[in-house]
């Protein structure tokens, strides 16, 4: 696999999804925490439509992948009943060159928004640094 | 009282199961066959299959929450920013344990540190998580 810097600025979505609380029970019970109205901090993972996206796009697959580090920022918390809306973009790449290998780390970061009744209201935003190794002669 | 320095007790999760990351992988939708399928693991390098990373992530997040709710209860601190770091890979049969220790508090904030490792010591993975009231 070639360097991905081009790839920089790449975007998918915007994406939709119903949170119901049936979605929050199943991650609560996963990561076996009690259940709650609110959904957990990490709940934000559900929504990676747009890094699976773009993944496929650059021709990456999913088993060559391994997480490097994850932040995100909150601003409101998601509730069942939420419609969250997102999308995802390519914001930087680094490069890494061993003698026997060569690491890309590939960051992507998603910014979320809630809908429902009442209107719409931002929830946060993530960045998700990902590496892809390789190894080289 | 909290205060810089003040200690998240250790916590020890559950051994990680098979059945732990097929839940995960259909509650949070990240079915990369690296933590689901032993032969796709050992086909990319892996010794076998690996836990999500978000897994250990969202055990260190649930500790934080819990450890302000519980300490600081009349503040209402909300979890504005949590920042998680992946430094090695667990695997079937391993647990993890999370401690932390409180960084900083000020007049509207806190920010607390916390790390998993495993049964062995070896540190799997950080947290960061900040708070405002």
């Amino acid at each position: 696999m070639g360097s991905l810097k081009s790839q920089i600025g790449q975007q998918a979505g915007p994406f939709e999804e119903e949170i119901s609380q049936q979605r929050i029970a199943r991650f609560c019970s996963a990561i076996g925490v009690q259940q709650t109205q609110v959904a957990p901090p990490t709940f934000l993972t559900l929504f990676r439509k747009g890094e699976f996206e773009l993944l496929q796009r650059l021709g990456i697959p999913l088993s060559r992948v391994l997480h490097a580090e994850q932040e995100y920022w909150y601003e409101s918390s998601v509730q069942a009943g939420d419609r969250i809306k997102f999308q995802t973009s390519i914001t930087q790449v680094l490069e890494k060159h061993g003698s026997t290998f060569f690491m890309q780390f590939i960051t992507m970061e998603t910014t979320f928004h809630a809908e429902r009744d009442s209107g719409e209201r931002p929830v946060g935003r993530a960045k998700n640094t990902i590496v892809i190794r390789e190894k080289v002669n | 009282m909290l205060q810089s320095g003040s200690l998240v007790e250790v916590f020890e999760f559950p051994v990680i199961t098979q059945q732990q990351l097929q839940a995960y992988a259909e509650a949070s939708g990240d079915f990369n066959p690296i933590h689901l399928d032993e032969q796709e693991a050992k086909k990319v390098g892996l010794p076998g299959v690996i836990a999500h990373g978000m897994l250990s992530a969202a055990l260190i997040a649930e500790r934080a929450v819990r450890f302000v709710e519980k300490e600081a209860p009349l503040k209402r601190y909300k979890l504005v920013q949590f920042q998680t770091r992946f430094k090695a890979m667990t695997g079937l049969g391993d647990q993890l344990s999370v401690r932390g220790v409180v960084k900083e508090v000020t007049e509207h904030g806190i920010t607390v540190e916390l790390q998993a490792k495993n049964q062995k010591g070896q540190l799997i993975t950080t947290g960061l998580a900040q708070f405002r009231s």
